[in-house]
C-alpha cells in the first residue's frame, strides 16, 4: 500500500515544477485568446498557431528534419512577424496593463453599477430609447469600429445626451469598457431567432444578437414604454423594475453567479 | 473557486491541452541547461 503511495510522492516532488510551466503557460493563452478573440487579427493568429503547432508535432514524431530546421530559422521572422501583425493591440494590452482599470476592486464595481442603475432608470423616466453593451471577458470591440469612437468616462450626463432623440448619435448601440464609453452608435448584429415576441423591435434584436455572439451584457430601454430590459447569453428579461435590475447586475458583474443560475 | 474553474471550462481545457503540446515541444527541443539543442534526438542517436 505504501509503495504506490511513495512512488506518487516522489513521482510529484519531481515533476511539480513541470505541471506550474504548463500551468503557467495555460494561464498565457487563455487570456491571451480571451484578449485577441475578437480582434480582426485572431483568425491570423489561430491559423498561424494551428500551422506552427501542427508542423513542430509531425516534424518531431516522424523525424522530418528539414521542416523541423525550417521551423527554428523561421522562428525569430514568426515572432516579428506576430508585433507587427498585432502592434495596435499589444499597444492596447500594454496601455490597459499600465492603467487602474485591471486591478479594480469590487467596492469600485458596486459603485460602478450604483451609477449605471441611476442612468439606465433616468432614460427610462424620460422614455430615451437605449441600448448599452458592457464588455466582459470576450472583446467586443470589432463592434466599435461600426460607430463612432468616443473613449470618454461613463457619466450619467454623456449617456443621457447620447441617447437624447434629438442628437446624432441617439441611434445605435454604445459599447461600454472598463467604466469607459469606447463608441457610440454602433451597430450590433441582429438576432435570428423567430420565435420571438413581435412587440420587441430592432433595438431588443440587436441587444440579443451581440450577448449571443459574446458574454456581453445589454441593457435595453424602450423608447415606447420606457421598460428596462437586460439581455445576457441570448436571454432577455423584461420589464425588471430598479431593485431586480440591480441585483441581477450584482450577480452579473460582481458574484459571476449568473451562469449557475439564469432566468428562466 | 469552483465558479472560477467552471467559467468557460472547454476553453480552459483546450488551453491546458495546447499549453502541454507546446511546454512537451519546448521540453524537446531545449537542454535541461536551458541551452537550444542543435540537433534531433534521432540524428544524436545516429551520431
Amino acid at each position: 500500500m505504501l509503495g504506490p503511495m511513495t512512488r506518487a510522492i516522489e513521482f510529484v516532488q519531481a515533476h511539480w515544477t513541470h505541471g506550474v510551466e504548463v500551468v503557467l503557460l495555460a494561464v498565457l493563452l487563455y487570456y491571451g485568446y480571451l484578449y485577441f478573440r475578437g480582434t480582426p487579427g485572431a483568425k491570423i493568429l489561430v491559423g498561424l498557431a494551428l500551422i506552427f503547432i501542427s508542423l513542430t508535432l509531425a516534424s518531431q514524431l516522424l523525424d522530418l528534419h528539414v521542416i523541423g530546421w525550417l521551423l527554428r530559422s523561421l522562428t525569430v521572422f514568426l515572432a516579428v512577424a506576430l508585433v507587427v501583425i498585432f502592434q495596435p493591440e499589444l499597444r492596447r494590452a500594454l496601455n490597459e496593463l499600465g492603467s487602474q482599470h485591471f486591478f479594480r476592486s469590487a467596492l469600485q464595481k458596486k459603485e460602478s453599477i450604483d451609477q449605471l442603475v441611476e442612468t439606465v432608470f433616468d432614460l427610462a423616466r424620460r422614455q430615451f430609447g437605449a441600448l448599452i453593451a458592457i464588455e466582459r471577458d470576450i472583446s467586443i470591440r470589432q463592434f466599435a469600429s461600426t460607430g463612432v469612437d468616443l473613449d470618454a468616462v461613463f457619466s450619467k450626463e454623456l449617456v443621457l445626451t447620447i441617447f437624447h432623440p434629438k442628437t446624432v448619435l441617439h441611434d445605435g448601440g454604445v459599447i461600454v469598457q472598463n467604466d469607459r464609453i469606447t463608441a457610440a452608435a454602433c451597430i450590433f448584429p441582429l438576432t435570428s431567432r423567430e420565435d420571438l415576441d413581435r412587440s420587441l423591435g430592432l433595438r431588443h434584436r440587436a441587444g440579443m444578437g451581440i450577448t449571443e455572439e459574446s458574454d456581453a451584457i445589454a441593457i435595453l430601454v424602450s423608447e415606447e414604454t420606457g421598460h428596462v430590459s437586460l439581455c445576457h447569453r441570448g436571454i432577455i428579461e423584461r420589464n425588471l423594475n430598479a431593485e431586480k435590475f440591480r441585483r441581477r447586475l450584482n450577480q452579473m458583474l460582481l458574484l459571476e453567479r449568473y451562469e449557475a443560475n439564469p432566468p428562466s | 473557486m469552483k465558479q472560477i474553474l467552471l467559467h468557460n471550462w472547454k476553453i480552459k481545457l483546450t488551453c491546458l491541452a495546447l499549453a502541454f503540446v507546446v511546454w512537451y515541444v519546448i521540453r524537446q527541443n531545449v537542454d535541461p541547461s536551458g541551452e537550444l539543442r542543435p540537433f534531433t534526438q534521432t540524428e544524436q542517436k545516429r551520431k
